[in-house]
């Protein structure tokens, strides 16, 4: 196993362990791009005959529901999540199961290896859930809810500024407290300008688009990097004028 | 001559802003004392996934305020989980079925 699929393997649990999930996913053996669409053999390698090629077929698509699955538990979980992205996912992993089931049952139908062989390409080049799907949903619900942090600190920030107006503590703490209050809806804005778009971005992201949206899903994972990054300082200035005013 | 009511009533002021400016003396030294040395951050870049430090309660505080922080350090996290995935993914490959 390389180390990206550890990775993305410790990921997996971490998220599954959240949710009280069991069970890791594995991926298909590692290349370093997906397979670009060739003819396909006539013949059978050496030791890979078409009974084989279906079994592994067969595996990688299991392996795809399993990770669709665990996703679907995601979406169905996030509270961030808005009910129309929530739908929105839903309605596309529920697509890419009853696809994939759909061209397993195909590819175990298939009687000459070249079919075979082209058929199961297909559970790379329509659906990409590794590299597109999953990426995409776990995206949307980072989005929406750091979307749904910054409106939480937007009710927060005039409570705030509540408690520093009635507070007893001195005039220097008092400005020190706005000072924090100040930062903190300074970096409220920064997440919501980072943040703005990004989940519209990626959420209709397609396979047919590929390789074009791995520029756009990168993108939209700075952005919310960025916006995170913000809210880490938001959160402190809460903690700090909490901390002054002595509550 | 000085009115005697009116220097009596002068004195009670005068002990009066005493006692005013002895209380004020006693809140700023309290609040001093209190007071974190922690600088607030102005950069916009921190790291991502900083656990909340724990805020000592000196009265409890009113209204929502509390609810609104736990229900945003919850999503915090939830947000730091689902941008581990989210960059796993970006670092794989979809690799080749047939394999």
């Amino acid at each position: 196993m390389t180390a990206r699929i550890v990775a993305r393997g410790v990921a997996t649990l971490v998220l599954t362990a959240g949710l009280g999930l069991a069970g890791a996913r594995a991926v298909d053996a590692a290349s370093t791009s997906s397979p670009a669409p060739t003819s396909a053999p006539t013949t059978a390698p050496n030791a890979l005959t078409l009974a084989t090629l279906k079994e592994r077929c067969n595996v990688a698509v299991q392996r795809r529901l399993g990770t669709l699955s665990a996703d679907g538990t995601f979406v169905k979980h996030a509270a961030g999540l808005t009910s129309t992205d929530r739908t929105t996912l839903a309605s596309q992993i529920s697509a890419d199961q009853q696809g994939l089931t759909a061209l397993d049952l195909t590819i175990q139908g298939d009687t000459s290896f070249q079919q075979a062989h082209v058929d199961c390409q297909r559970i790379v080049t329509d659906y990409r859930v590794y590299v597109l799907e999953d990426p995409t949903i776990h995206e949307t619900i980072a989005g929406d809810g750091i979307t749904k942090v910054n409106s939480t600190l937007d009710v927060l920030i005039p409570e705030l500024q509540t408690l520093i107006d009635n507070s007893s503590v001195s005039a220097t703490i008092k400005a020190e407290a706005q000072a924090d209050l100040n930062d903190l809806t300074g970096k409220v804005n920064a997440s919501s300008t980072s943040i703005s778009g990004v989940t519209s971005s990626v959420i209709n992201l397609s396979p047919a688009g590929w390789p074009g949206d791995q520029v756009v899903l990168k993108s939209a994972a700075q952005n919310i990097k960025t916006a995170r990054a913000d809210l880490a300082g938001a959160r402190e200035d809460v903690n700090h004028i909490l901390q002054l005013l002595g509550e | 001559m000085i009115n005697g009511t009116a220097f009596r009533n002068g004195m009670l002021g005068v002990l009066a802003a005493v006692a005013v400016a002895g209380c004020g003396a006693t809140r700023l030294s309290n609040a001093a004392d209190s007071t974190s040395v922690t600088a607030p951050s102005g950069a916009a870049t921190q790291t991502p996934g900083v656990t909340p430090s724990a805020v000592p309660s000196a009265a409890p505080i009113s209204g929502q305020v509390p609810q609104q922080i736990n229900s945003i350090d919850s999503q915090l996290s939830t947000i730091d989980a689902q941008i581990s995935a989210a960059n796993a993914g970006l670092s794989t490959s979809e690799g080749d079925p047939s394999q």
